[in-house]
């Protein structure tokens, strides 16, 4: 993690220039792989360089293990996949002791490494898991530790979780408790692809396999990447502005819209607030510039608000989701609070 | 640095012109709302002249100055100017971060800052205060007489003031009233005429009827006394015309005595009247016995005088201070047959004092009876006088329900030849038996006490 301090001196063009080529490097490799998920590949790779864990959301088939095995290839990190059914057991997930026999003789309890302890993990379906083994996943998603017979083990540095959710075939699910989904930085909607992609796909791929990346980073590349997020500046009005927009979340608060007082149950914690600032450096850092802009807040604060804010019954029965809540308030929020009256109005030249 | 503060105090001074026009507007917008509406009641309720009303003009540089203290209250800060000017020329954050950090090298690849527009949508506001300046106008431009609709009108009471301070003058005139008096009665007309109010007429007409009949007073006073000394002078008039006319065929005795009286009257008559006194000649040393031209000047002094009162009274008259009836009383008292006043005495004279003659003959008597002088003797006795005996009514039943059922029968019902007791007066309801004008009825429930009350041993 780097240090949330603001940097007295901006960072410089030729400091900045080489992080956002590796971007654009692990972008256009991603895009050569997955065809027609550009967008997607973004906000993955804002999550990555936020070094946050991601929620997929998608139907079977459109691409997100092989999004996430392109992703551990390019980044030259370790890989795993886990099948999360509902029999399932946190040792499964965490690692278990067992017994075994020494060379000596001896018999011992040894330390069997469960698939968490990598750099990438992928939870294929964590929603079919049970609350105990999810929450197992989870508590190692925040502590980036695993704490077994009283000996803790710290997982691999950088450790990212990309969950993936089913929203069909709800029968024998435990959906995550609201709580939980907080600690994911994002949750992206992983759409269909169009009829130019799937036609792309399949005349250029050979039964959909994606190609192997022919460009890879290696750890100290990523680690330059951390260096540089550290040091992207977040201006006083914006840092305003994305607590501003986390407030208003609330149902109570002066800035709320009226679609937040009407069908917001549980609104957006501190951590959504911090996500959101780490995330709009890492967009920053990919536009190519040193410094935050609200350009950048309102880029990731639908993928950060929209699995945060819980909406109630009464949106459901209007048939309001939370993209549209959280579009509102975008929209309405005034980013500078200016606070002038509603008779003036600023227009660019 | 320095372009970026250029541009930011640029944008600055638009946004605070227009908050400040735009508050301005709208505190300019209630003031004018305020002050037409306190120039119509002003105007409406004190008749204040609208150039003085003008005054209230300084009001508005009240109302701007409030306007600039809450407009510059509400100016953005820079840091949120700084922000929207970053906004807006898409810098992507380096002009927000110019503030607090050196750009470097950014600076030569940031956009170029230009000043957004400022657009305000002053149409209602604007509308709001053309509405408000031709309110103004209208409350300083409308006639004087439109707003004076609340105004009490005042009650015109000229006629009956001037009518009252005509009889104030002739009384002063004619020294029936002392000066300070009507002076006060002046002061207090004038009074009156100023405080005279369509509001409360009736007060004005009530102080009015007072004063009035104030007036009316001292006139009928001032009238019974000429008409007194009319009366006086008229008998020593005519005693003096027969004295003039008559003296030589009567008596000697009746002559000194109507000579004795004549001076007893005219002295009298003088002492009372200072015109008299100037106008008669000079009787030193005649007193008992006047010369015919004597009695001469006196009749024509008597006349003289007279005729001044009558003139007097005329006066009053024709300012309706006395009743014609005076005046005609007056003439009436004027006049007494001096010719057969002779006569008169001469049959009377020695059964009456010549100056009772005189009254009895100048007050309209004739030769008849006259007044006879009323004579008391010893109170009636009341020896042989009695009272008349009757006999009082039976007692009869109060009501019917004391009554007891004897029993029926059919034959005719006897008829009680006793007089019947008195049905109004002090004694009605009173029967013989019961002896009292008060008549009170005993409750069947009080009946038994009674009952043993007679029948105790």
């Amino acid at each position: 993690m780097q240090d949330n301090i603001q940097s007295e001196n901006l960072l410089q063009p030729e400091e900045l220039n080489p992080a956002v080529e590796l971007t654009e490097k692990v972008l256009a490799e991603l895009n050569r792989v997955l065809l027609g998920r550009s967008a997607l590949h973004r906000m993955v790779l804002i999550g990555i360089l936020s070094q946050g864990h991601i929620l997929l959301e998608g139907v079977p088939g459109v691409g997100k293990t092989a999004l996430v095995k392109a992703l551990g290839q390019l980044l030259r990190l370790d890989f795993n996949r886990v099948q999360f059914t509902p029999d399932l057991m946190p040792g499964d997930i965490v690692g278990t002791h067992i017994l075994q026999q020494t060379p000596e003789g001896e018999r011992e309890m040894t330390f069997q490494a469960g698939p968490v302890f990598t750099n990438i993990l992928l939870a294929d379906e964590i929603n079919r898991a049970s609350p105990k083994t999810q929450s197992a996943l989870l508590e190692a998603m925040q502590e980036r530790s695993v704490t077994l017979l009283g000996n803790t083990r710290t997982l691999p540095n950088p450790f990212f979780v990309l969950a993936s959710q089913n929203p069909i075939e709800l029968e024998g699910t435990y959906p995550l408790p609201e709580a939980q989904l907080d600690r994911f930085l994002f949750k992206l909607i992983v759409p269909h692809a169009d009829v130019d992609v799937l036609d792309d796909i399949i005349s250029t791929r050979r039964r959909g396999e994606p190609p192997v990346p022919t460009w890879s980073m290696d750890a100290e590349q990523l680690r330059q990447l951390f260096d540089v997020m550290g040091r992207i500046f977040l201006p006083k009005p914006v840092s305003r502005y994305i607590s501003r927009l986390t407030a208003a979340t609330h149902p109570d608060a002066p800035e709320a819209t009226e679609e937040v007082k009407q069908y917001v149950t549980y609104a957006a914690s501190p951590r959504a607030a911090i996500a959101m600032a780490e995330a709009s450096r890492a967009s920053a850092l990919l536009s190519g510039r040193p410094t935050v802009g609200f350009e950048d807040v309102k880029a990731v604060a639908s993928a950060v608000l929209n699995h945060r804010v819980i909406l109630n019954y009464q949106a459901r029965f209007d048939g309001v989701d939370t993209f549209t809540v959280v579009d509102t308030l975008l929209a309405l929020l005034d980013e500078t609070d200016l606070n002038l009256p509603d008779d003036l109005e600023i227009r660019s030249a | 640095m320095n372009i970026d503060n250029k541009t930011i105090r640029k944008f600055r001074i638009k946004m605070v012109t227009l908050l400040i026009l735009r508050k301005a507007l709208a505190f300019v917008t209630v003031w004018g709302l305020v002050w037409g509406t306190v120039v119509i009641v002003l105007r409406a309720t004190i008749g204040l002249p609208p150039l003085t009303l003008l005054t209230g003009s300084i009001g508005l540089v009240f109302a701007i100055g409030c306007a600039v203290v809450l407009a510059l209250r509400q100016m953005p800060t820079r840091t949120a100017l700084r922000a929207s000017l970053d906004q807006h020329s898409r810098a992507g954050g380096l002009m927000m971060a110019a503030e607090t950090v050196e750009l470097g090298n950014w600076r030569k690849r940031m956009p170029l800052i230009r000043t957004p527009r400022l657009r305000w949508h002053g149409g209602v506001s604007w509308a709001r205060f053309v509405g408000a300046v031709l309110f103004v106008c209208v409350s300083f431009l409308i006639p004087q007489r439109f707003v004076e609709i609340s105004k009490a009108q005042p009650l015109d009471i000229r006629e009956e003031v001037k009518q009252l301070a005509d009889g104030i003058d002739v009384l002063k005139e004619e020294e029936i009233i002392e000066l300070s008096e009507a002076e006060m009665l002046e002061e207090k007309l004038a009074q009156l005429q100023a405080d005279a109010s369509g509001e409360d007429p009736v007060k004005t007409w009530e102080t009015l009827d007072h004063l009035a009949g104030t007036l009316s007073q001292e006139s009928t006073n001032a009238a019974q006394e000429a008409l007194n000394e009319t009366e006086r002078l008229t008998e020593a008039e005519t005693l003096s015309e027969g004295l003039i006319n008559e003296g030589s065929e009567m008596g000697a005795a009746l002559l000194a005595e109507s000579m004795a009286a004549l001076s007893g009257l005219v002295q009298e008559a003088a002492q009372e009247n200072a015109l008299l006194a100037a106008q008669l000649p000079d009787l030193e040393g005649a007193e008992n016995s006047f010369t015919p031209e004597q009695l001469k000047e006196i009749s024509d002094a008597l006349r003289f005088t007279k005729g001044e009162i009558y003139d007097r009274l005329a006066e009053l008259y024709e300012a309706n201070l006395i009743d014609l009836e005076i005046l005609k009383a007056a003439e009436k008292l004027g006049v007494c047959d001096s010719e057969g006043l002779a006569a008169f005495l001469a049959e009377n004279a020695d059964s009456k004092a010549v100056v009772e003659c005189i009254g009895g003959w100048c007050r309209g008597i004739g030769r008849g009876p006259g007044d006879a002088p009323m004579t008391w003797s010893d109170g009636t006795t009341e020896e042989g006088a009695k009272f008349k005996t009757e006999a009082l009514p039976l007692s009869n039943i109060a009501s019917l329900e004391d009554s007891e059922l004897v029993g029926f029968s059919a034959a005719a019902p006897s008829v009680e030849t006793a007089s019947v007791p008195p049905e109004s007066g002090g004694l009605s309801g009173a029967t013989a038996g019961g002896g009292s004008s008060v008549f009170q009825t005993v409750l069947p429930r009080h009946k038994g006490a009674v009952k043993r009350y007679f029948e105790r041993p």
